[in-house]
């Protein structure tokens, strides 16, 4: 083994104190000090510096009345939850039953797969995307924050990936059966989770998918509602409006996102912009489709 | 599951509300404002207690808020467009040396010393000095790979380090003038 001198024993001095070093290390750091009073006298004055630091900066706190601010604001929030809990309870059903009977039929898994093999001989090139610039900022930035909070958290709480979840079955049993949409399988995607997700106030159909290492999350939402009801109905862009975008949040991601008139999808994902953009083409139309047959009755 | 009940909240008050003064201190460092740096606070619980569903029982709740007030702390730093500096090459001629660490040092000279350390540098070595989060942990929280964690935490140290045996040294030249 090699021995440590004490340049190296400075080099991983603080690494030891944090307890971070592997154990042959830190036994390399105990004989080194057991003949170096020199590096022993620095550990004992590293040690010491952490502990007056530690104590210096600890002793900053936030004001009792800061906290109780906190604690006032924290209640009036979650009372906000709670009196919309019961609007959701009530509304729940028919909201969820409609929009997802449609999505897990049968015939509809037909359909998309047959449509694929359309896809699949190119009749589905794009023109280059146009901006739509009725996205807002906050959606973006709740679409990646939705990815980042529950996919990525999800990913790494859920140990054997390759059983589906479906979390959502207490919304609709039917879920499941996304999983085995064909498309997902012709574009390497494993199917992991399908369930509803608030975020920020706005609730998103979340589809959580992986590719190798690569996380991907495709969000459903309805379109700002309050548009729509001052007259201003977007035109249905379907992947037309696709464009790419980089969040400020998050670097990290790549979302494209397009729209039919009531429902804008984004596609969230660690890919490269380009793989994205692909994956994101590749399920738009199946998915427009279908959002435009619910939005036409 | 995304209902949230009576019992969530009293779990959560109990769980998060306690690392109000862990998370104001970092809040602080980060904007050296105490009416800011509660803003980001009170705004990193909310959006907690939002996704407080999705939060997995048995891990690291200390570094899942830390790591939902840094993404909003630099969310705010792109809306304002305020650029952060890249420290890491600026410093990295300056460091060559290093000096023993001083034996007496006063919680003044400390902070004093802290104070200097560049931003990129100095949260860190608080996150991992002070509020002794593993490497690991405070990659997750800040977004970046643990390697850059070790490298910034090895030259925030150095120049704390530094910064207080300078401290220590024109201490004892006005002694010895004297």
């Amino acid at each position: 083994m090699q021995t440590m001198d004490c340049r190296n024993f400075k080099e991983v001095l603080d690494s030891y104190l944090s307890d971070e070093l592997a154990v042959e290390t830190n036994h390399q750091i105990i004989r080194h000090t057991e003949h170096c009073a020199d590096c022993r006298s620095e550990m004992a004055a590293r040690r010491n510096l952490r502990g007056i630091l530690r104590g210096a900066v600890t002793t900053i706190t936030a004001s009792p009345d800061f906290k109780n601010r906190l604690r006032a604001k924290l209640r009036e929030e979650a009372a906000k939850d709670f009196q919309s809990n019961e609007v959701a309870q009530a509304t729940r059903e028919s909201f969820v039953s409609r929009w997802w009977a449609k999505f897990t039929m049968p015939q509809f898994a037909l359909a998309t797969a047959a449509l694929l093999i359309l896809l699949g001989g190119g009749l589905y090139l794009l023109a280059p995307p146009a901006l739509a610039a009725e996205l807002s900022q906050s959606l973006w930035q709740q679409a990646a924050g939705d990815h980042d909070h529950c996919a990525a958290n999800w990913l790494k709480s859920v140990q054997e990936i390759d059983a589906p979840v479906t979390g959502a079955d207490e919304y609709d049993p039917e879920l499941k059966y996304l999983s085995k949409y064909s498309e997902h399988k012709a574009l390497g995607l494993t199917f992991h989770s399908a369930h509803v997700c608030p975020m920020d106030g706005r609730r998103f159909v979340h589809f959580v998918y992986t590719r190798g290492n690569d996380l991907i999350s495709l969000l459903i939402t309805e379109r700002d509602t309050q548009a729509l009801k001052n007259g201003v109905i977007p035109n249905d862009d379907g992947v037309k409006a696709g464009l790419q975008q980089q969040i400020g949040l998050m670097d990290k991601y790549s979302v494209n996102a397009y729209q039919t008139s009531k429902h804008v999808v984004l596609l969230v994902s660690t890919l490269n912009d380009q793989q994205n953009a692909e994956i994101a083409e590749k399920l738009a139309k199946p998915i427009s489709q279908h959002l435009r047959k619910i939005e036409s009755k | 599951m995304s209902l949230k009940t009576e019992q969530q909240l009293t779990d959560f008050e109990e769980l998060a509300l306690g690392y109000a003064d862990q998370l104001f201190r970092v809040a602080l460092r980060l904007l050296r404002n105490r009416e800011r740096a509660e803003d980001l606070v009170q705004e990193t619980f909310l959006q907690a207690w939002r996704s407080f569903h999705r939060f997995e029982t048995g891990t690291n709740l200390r570094a899942w808020l830390y790591k939902i007030m840094f993404n909003l702390h630099y969310t705010d730093l792109r809306r304002n467009k305020l650029e952060l500096v890249q420290a890491d090459e600026m410093i990295a001629e300056t460091i060559a040396f290093d000096p023993p660490t001083p034996q007496f040092v006063t919680e003044e000279e400390v902070i004093a010393a802290l104070e200097r350390v560049p931003k990129d540098f100095q949260i860190p070595v608080m996150l991992a000095d002070i509020e002794e989060l593993s490497y690991l942990e405070i990659a997750e929280v800040l977004n970046i790979p643990k390697g850059t964690v070790m490298s910034r935490l090895h030259r925030g140290r150095k120049i704390l380090r530094m910064e207080l045996a300078d401290y220590a040294r024109s201490y004892g030249l006005r002694v010895a003038e004297n």
